[in-house]
């Protein structure tokens, strides 16, 4: 798959100097460029900290062992290839991943006694998302690309990985009415990776920006970015899916952004 | 025949020539203007004020200023707009040194401060092109005296008093001085009301003259010259001269034109000098007058003379400005004055080509304006006061109108598209004819056969072939004047229907001759009106090379079909697109411009700022040219050196070029005539090409400011309003136009806008694009 992604790259990439059929100016003659995105997102929806169950509220998680969310913005990394194809229009090329986490209480029924139910409380995972973007830069009124105010339109395909904290957290009972057992009984055990919550994703994003250039070579962006992601898995009823599909969303919904690059 | 005889034959023969040479001492001709006249350039070595930025020389006049001057600010300002203002005079390349008009100005300077050389040494004078009659002063010494001033002198003692005006203007420091009321007044430190500031410059006025006067008084030049001088103020409106328009001056024997097109009499010229000047800077004639006379008190005027430099030198150099005046007309497009002030040469030197140029330039581009576009647009109608939309009557009242040039108003505004562009035509092919090896007027009678039959729907069978008088016979026997035949005819008619009463006493006979009386009385009024509005028919009777002629016409005629098919399927004809570039290897690049300004400011221009990026977006423009593989030369005045003498005469005819063609309207059929000035850049820089390029930067008042401040507080919004507050609101304005000397085309024009900073990316991304247009080869799609 990945192969495929770099030779889809490399084709849309030569292809596009074909389609120059009218003056491509670029910067300077410099069309193509390579650059570092860092995506912030306020993350309204689902924040990432580790303390504060939500934005507005005051309730806390426990404290893990995970210190990598320290402030109250999602980020996501990505690397991107340009290519300028008219006066106007310019062609992207990336490479993106962002990690994020969240935390679910879990009802588990026993697989025995159908009657007792489990819950698994403050389940946390990282949601590890790696996704390949084409996008389409379309320079506004009389900016010249790669330089001035733009709009983009992209598709990425998304590939997600869960990791758990804990593949074999602790059980509580929460039966109500327990009439047959008063205890645990100790041989239960419930492993979490049983659920599948490694599903694909389409992300369509738009995003408006501008482009700054310094010293004829080095490229700076800043922007909004407005991100639809769309799961690829069945629907289902289970809460951690639902809850993780909702974080994904909530992860990429709206953005700001910087970016560096290099143009040549 | 004896000795005695022979002597008084020879003495006879010499007062003869003295008497000649008396009768026309007033005004001789020169030899050199004869056949022909080439236009004034500078000579020598580039003057400081030249090389000098304006920056450099503002930061040298801050030393200046008094360091517990009360002014201090004002001061700075003054010293900086004037030194700018003075800038984009030089700039212009309107300002002539050196030559022989400006060595004749100084050195009547140098007569009128003989006695105080320090004051001439702060004092440099320069001639400007213009054909305005004025001559200003700056703070800084120097004067100028423009071009249409020195054509309306009669005598050097006019252009003496003059100066005197001038240099006491410097004296005074009256400059300064207006402009520091100006701001108070402004400020509302000093009263102002209704037009105060106008009384303000109009006391300034007085003084300079007061103070001329005295000067004036400590030379030997005529007091007639301070009267004189003041007159030629008075009257500095009209042509140079006044003399009857004849109207035989365009006429043959068989173009002549109806007696409507001329006036029996031209207005009076106004004499009043007590004219209402509330609004004027200047007082008016009758109070400089009193004003001066009261200064003088009673005066000598023996021993004093009207010339001393040199009477033949004055009336030269007087000649150079009138035949310059010619040119300066035809850039400003003002066409009927230019035709006059040709006339008035060509009495004196009939067989000037230069004169004649100009006039058959004028004539052509008059007829083009009238004759309607043939891509439909509205007539143009943008020529100083020709009104060709009712094309009948003039503005008595307009202040041009006075005196004999209103006889050529009138004549011109009576004209229609093609009456005009017939008078092109046979004014052109006559002066082919006298002048065989010039490449003008084949030029014009090519361009007004085109304006005839493309533009007017005019053929060849149009005009008529028979002499006028021939074409009347024809006329009279077509309308049936000559009574005899058409009496014979109904005598020999015997019908029942026709036999009448013989008895001329009869009523039916009264009847019938009445009727008859009142049809030819008809007959000939429709003949004289038939006559005189077809006076155009015949501009080619006596035409030189008819068949020449006929043959032009016809493929004239064959282009306006082509034309006329293609407007007809316009929507059905696609023009082919080109997708790529122009195409053109090598470019003149003419110093840009740059102008930085701030809304918020009470002085807007941000002169010293402009200047210095200026400076940086020349290297700019080099630098994108050569990216983009443009073969360039240069003419920038900022970085023209002392020795850059045939640059700046380049530069000076180019910007001549542009001054006329940036006058004509892009879609009107009137052509650049400045044509020899082209032919010289285009060989000497091998290309036809100009690019001109400049930058407008403009900051505004920044909007919602407290709304801004009041998100940022709420923390998230603060990533955007924390730049928006950060950053400055400005728009830049990027512009580009690339000429074409060859075909008088624009051939490229872009502009570009921004709500950004003048940054440098900006900057080198729009030049680069214009670069990589202008090298591109054209792709048509």
């Amino acid at each position: 798959m990945k192969t495929l992604n770099y030779f889809l790259i490399l084709i849309l990439t030569f292809s596009a100097k074909d389609i120059n059929a009218q003056v491509v100016p670029g910067y300077l003659g410099k069309k193509n460029s390579f650059n570092y995105q860092l995506n912030v997102s306020p993350a309204v929806i689902g924040p990432n900290q580790v303390d504060k169950t939500s934005w507005f509220s005051y309730d806390t998680y426990p404290k893990t062992k995970e210190s990598s969310f320290i402030t109250p913005f999602n980020f996501t990394h990505s690397f991107n290839f340009q290519r300028v194809i008219s006066r106007k229009i310019a062609i992207n090329f990336g490479y993106g991943f962002f990690t994020t986490r969240q935390y679910v209480n879990l009802l588990v029924n026993d697989v025995i006694y159908t009657q007792n139910n489990y819950l698994l409380e403050n389940i946390g995972y990282n949601i590890i998302n790696k996704n390949f973007n084409l996008s389409a830069t379309f320079y506004r009124g009389r900016a010249i690309a790669p330089f001035g105010a733009y709009w983009r339109l992209g598709l990425s395909y998304g590939i997600n990985k869960t990791i758990f904290d804990n593949d074999n957290p602790k059980l509580i009972d929460h039966t109500e009415v327990n009439y047959y057992y008063y205890s645990l009984p100790p041989e239960l055990k419930f492993n979490i990776s049983d659920q599948n919550l490694n599903f694909k994703s389409i992300l369509f994003n738009v995003t408006y920006g501008k482009s700054r250039i310094f010293k004829k070579c080095i490229i700076f962006n800043r922007g909004l970015n407005f991100t639809l992601t769309r799961s690829l898995i069945a629907a289902s009823n289970s809460e951690m899916v639902n809850q993780t599909k909702k974080r994904l969303r909530g992860h990429e919904l709206f953005s700001f952004y910087v970016s560096v690059g290099y143009l040549f | 025949m004896t000795k005695k005889t022979l002597i008084k034959l020879f003495l006879l023969f010499c007062l003869e020539l003295l008497i000649i040479n008396i009768g026309y001492s007033q005004a001789p001709s020169f030899k050199g203007l004869e056949k022909e006249y080439s236009p004034i350039v500078s000579k020598g070595l580039l003057p400081e004020i030249f090389t000098k930025s304006a920056t450099e020389k503002t930061y040298e006049e801050y030393q200046k200023i008094e360091k517990k001057s009360k002014n201090k600010t004002d001061q700075k300002q003054f010293y900086l707009e004037s030194n700018f203002y003075l800038d984009r005079v030089i700039k212009s390349g309107l300002i002539l040194f050196n030559d022989t008009i400006s060595q004749f100005v100084n050195s009547v300077l140098d007569e009128i401060l003989k006695t105080k050389p320090e004051l001439r040494n702060h004092l440099k004078i320069y001639v400007v092109k213009s054909d305005v009659v004025n001559a200003y002063c700056f703070d800084n010494g120097i004067i100028l005296v423009n071009m249409g001033l020195i054509s309306q002198l009669e005598n050097e003692a006019q252009l003496a008093s003059i100066l005197c005006h001038e240099v006491s203007h410097f004296t005074k420091k009256h400059s300064m001085e207006s402009f520091v009321n100006y701001q108070n007044m402004r400020r509302g430190k000093i009263s102002s009301h209704g037009f105060d500031e106008f009384k303000y410059s109009q006391k300034s006025e007085l003084e300079a003259d007061n103070e001329g006067v005295l000067l004036y008084k400590t030379t030997n030049y005529s007091y007639k010259g301070i009267n004189g001088g003041f007159n030629l103020l008075k009257y500095s409106y009209l042509p140079f001269d006044e003399v009857e328009f004849k109207k035989s001056f365009f006429e043959d024997s068989n173009f002549v034109f109806p007696k409507d097109y001329f006036l029996a009499e031209t207005a009076p010229i106004n004499d009043n000098e007590d004219i209402d000047d509330k609004r004027c800077t200047h007082p008016n004639i009758k109070k400089r007058k009193e004003s001066a006379n009261a200064t003088l008190g009673s005066i000598d005027d023996t021993g004093r003379q009207k010339f001393i430099v040199g009477q033949n030198q004055f009336y030269y150099i007087r000649e150079l400005a009138r035949f310059e005046l010619c040119k300066l007309e035809l850039i400003e497009r003002e066409y009927i004055p230019c035709i006059y002030n040709c006339y008035l040469l060509l009495k004196k030197y009939p067989n000037n080509v230069y004169l004649k140029e100009c006039i058959a330039k004028s004539l052509y581009n008059i007829a083009a304006v009238k004759s309607p576009t043939k891509d439909g647009y509205k007539e143009m109608d943008k020529l100083d006061l020709i009104d060709s939309r009712d094309g009948s009557t003039i503005d008595t009242d307009h202040y041009k109108k006075e005196g004999f040039i209103q006889q050529v108003y009138h004549l011109f505004n009576k004209l229609n598209a093609t009456q005009s562009a017939a008078l092109s035509l046979h004014f052109n092919l006559k002066q082919q004819q006298s002048n065989v090896n010039n490449k003008l007027f084949p030029t014009l009678v090519d361009s007004s056969i085109v304006l005839l039959a493309v533009n007017n729907g005019i053929d060849y069978n149009y005009f008529e072939k028979e002499t006028k008088q021939n074409y009347l016979a024809q006329l009279k026997v077509k309308a049936g004047v000559n009574t005899d035949t058409n009496t014979s005819n109904k005598t020999n008619q015997s019908t029942l229907a026709n036999l009448n009463d013989d008895d001329e006493n009869s009523r039916v006979k009264k009847i019938e001759k009445e009727n008859a009386r009142k049809e030819l009385d008809q007959s000939k009024k429709n003949l004289i009106v038939q006559e005189e509005k077809s006076f155009e028919k015949f501009a080619l009777v006596n035409c030189f090379k008819k068949e020449e002629v006929e043959t032009k016409f016809i493929a004239a005629q064959k282009l306006r079909d082509q034309i006329e098919l293609i407007e007809e399927n316009r929507k059905y004809y696609k023009k082919k697109k080109n997708r790529g570039g122009l195409g053109i290897d090598t470019i003149l690049i003419m110093n840009p411009f740059y102008y930085c300004l701030d809304e918020r400011k009470e002085n807007k221009l941000k002169y010293i700022s402009s200047n210095l990026k200026l400076l940086r977006y020349f290297n700019t423009l080099t630098y994108c040219a050569d990216k983009a593989k443009v073969n360039y030369k240069t003419v920038n005045f900022n970085n023209f050196g002392t020795n850059d003498m045939d640059l700046y005469n380049d530069y000076v005819l180019i910007n001549d070029w542009k001054e006329e063609f940036l006058n004509h309207d892009f879609n009107s059929n009137s052509l650049v005539l400045n044509n020899q000035t082209a032919q010289h850049i285009r060989e000497k820089y091998n290309t036809n090409y100009i690019l001109y390029n400049g930058i407008v930067n403009y900051r505004v008042k920044k909007e919602n400011v407290g709304y801004a401040v009041l998100l940022t507080l709420a923390v998230y919004p603060a990533i955007v309003t924390i730049p928006y507050l950060l950053r400055k609101e400005e728009y830049t304005y990027y512009f580009s136009v690339l000429y074409n000397l060859k075909n008088n085309r624009v051939e490229y024009y872009n502009r570009e806008g921004l709500k950004s900073s003048d940054s440098e990316d900006y900057l080198n991304a729009f030049t680069y694009n214009t670069m990589i247009n202008i090298k591109q080869k054209p792709k048509f799609k």
